[in-house]
C-alpha cells in the first residue's frame, strides 16, 4: 500500500466521506469487472458491487494493510458473488425452471461475425462455467492479477490455478462453439 | 491433438515453460496446422474476456453505495463494544453473587433465631467515610 492510499485509507476509518468515495471511484472498475465477470449482467451486479464497498469500509478496522486494497476489496467482492450464484440456484431449484433470458439477447440470433457479438458469445459461455472455473478465469484473464496474486485470493495453490485456468479455458472454448454451431 | 502438448499450450498462456518445454511446443506448433488454429482460437478467446467486461456500474454508483453505507446499521464504537466486553466477562460473576445472596438471605429467613428479621434485610445509614473508619478486626 503507497503511502497516499494509507492516507485514504486513515481517513476512510475516520469516516471521511471523501475518502470513502475516492476508494470507490478507484476500484469501482475492478469490481464491476469482477462481478459481472462472475455474475453477467442483471439488476444485482450493482447491489452486489455496493455491498462489496459497504462491507470493506465496514470491516476496515480490521484492514491492517498487509494485503493491497485492491485484492482485500476483490476477494470481498469473489465471496458475495459467488454467494449470490448460489442465491440464484436455490432461487432456479425453488421455481423449477431456469432463470429468464435477456429477451434482448436470444442466443439463436447472434451473428458472430460482429466483434460486440463476440464478446457476448465469450461472456454468455463465461456464465455457464462451473464457479470454481469461472472465478479463476475472471481474476486471471479478466482482472489480470497474476496467477500468484489469484492463488493467494483464493487460497489455492497455483499449480490448482494453472490447472483450473487450462480446464476453465478448454470448457469455455467447447461452451462457445456449441453457440456458435446452435445458431441458425 | 496430444494431450500433452495441449497441457503445455495452455500452461505456456499463464507460467513460464522451460527451454526444454518451449522447444516441443514450437516444434508441435510447427508441424501441425490444427494446433495453431487453437492456438490462435484460444488467444482470440482471451482477449474477447479481457476486452468484453463490463468495467462499470450504472452513472451514479458512488453516491448509491454511500447512500447504502449511511442507511446501513452504523458500526459500534469502542467506548460500547468496551462494555458489552465487560458486561459478558462479568455476568458469570454477578449471577453468582446472586446467587449466593439469595442463599444467604435464605438461610438467615429459615435461622429467625439467630437474627432478627429486621436485620436481615438491614441497610446501614452510616455513611461511606463513616464506613472506612469502622474496625475491620
Amino acid at each position: 500500500m503507497d503511502r497516499t492510499e494509507a492516507e485514504i485509507i486513515a481517513r476512510a476509518r475516520q469516516g471521511h466521506e471523501e475518502a470513502l468515495r475516492e476508494i470507490i471511484e478507484k476500484y469501482e472498475h475492478q469490481v464491476a469487472a469482477t462481478v459481472t465477470g462472475i455474475l453477467g449482467s442483471g439488476p444485482e451486479v450493482d447491489d452486489v458491487g455496493q455491498e462489496t464497498f459497504v462491507r470493506f469500509f465496514r470491516s476496515l478496522h480490521r484492514f491492517r494493510g498487509d494485503s493491497q486494497v485492491g485484492t482485500y476489496i476483490t476477494r470481498i467482492a469473489i465471496n458475495l458473488s459467488l454467494n449470490e450464484l448460489k442465491r440464484r440456484k436455490r432461487y432456479t431449484r425453488f421455481q423449477g425452471d431456469e432463470l429468464p433470458e435477456s429477451a434482448a439477447d436470444p442466443p439463436n440470433q447472434r451473428n458472430p461475425e460482429s466483434a460486440a457479438d463476440i464478446k457476448r458469445i465469450v461472456g454468455d459461455g463465461l456464465g455457464q462455467l462451473r464457479p470454481e472455473f469461472k472465478t479463476v478465469v475472471v481474476l486471471r484473464l479478466i482482472d489480470g492479477f497474476s496467477t500468484k496474486e489469484t492463488a493467494e485470493m483464493l487460497g489455492l495453490a497455483q499449480g490448482t490455478v494453472l490447472s483450473r485456468l487450462a480446464r476453465g479455458q478448454a470448457k469455455l472454448k467447447e461452451i462457445i462453439a456449441g453457440m456458435i454451431e446452435d445458431r441458425p | 491433438m496430444d494431450k500433452r502438448i495441449l497441457k503445455l499450450l495452455y500452461r505456456s498462456l499463464d507460467a513460464p515453460l522451460s527451454k526444454r518445454e518451449q522447444g516441443r511446443l514450437e516444434r508441435a506448433l510447427a508441424e501441425s496446422p490444427v494446433l495453431r488454429r487453437h492456438k490462435d482460437e484460444l488467444a482470440a478467446m482471451r482477449q474477447a474476456l479481457a476486452d468484453g467486461a463490463a468495467r462499470s456500474f450504472r452513472a451514479g454508483f458512488a453516491d448509491r453505495t454511500l447512500n447504502r453505507l449511511r442507511s446501513g446499521p452504523a458500526r459500534e464504537d469502542r467506548l460500547a463494544q468496551l462494555v458489552r466486553a465487560y458486561a459478558a466477562a462479568f455476568k458469570p460473576v454477578a449471577i453468582a453473587g446472586l446467587v449466593i445472596l439469595a442463599v444467604l438471605i435464605s438461610y438467615n429467613l429459615a435461622n429467625k433465631d439467630l437474627m432478627p428479621q429486621d436485620a436481615i434485610f438491614y441497610a446501614s445509614d452510616l455513611e461511606v467515610g463513616q464506613l472506612l473508619r469502622l474496625p475491620v478486626f
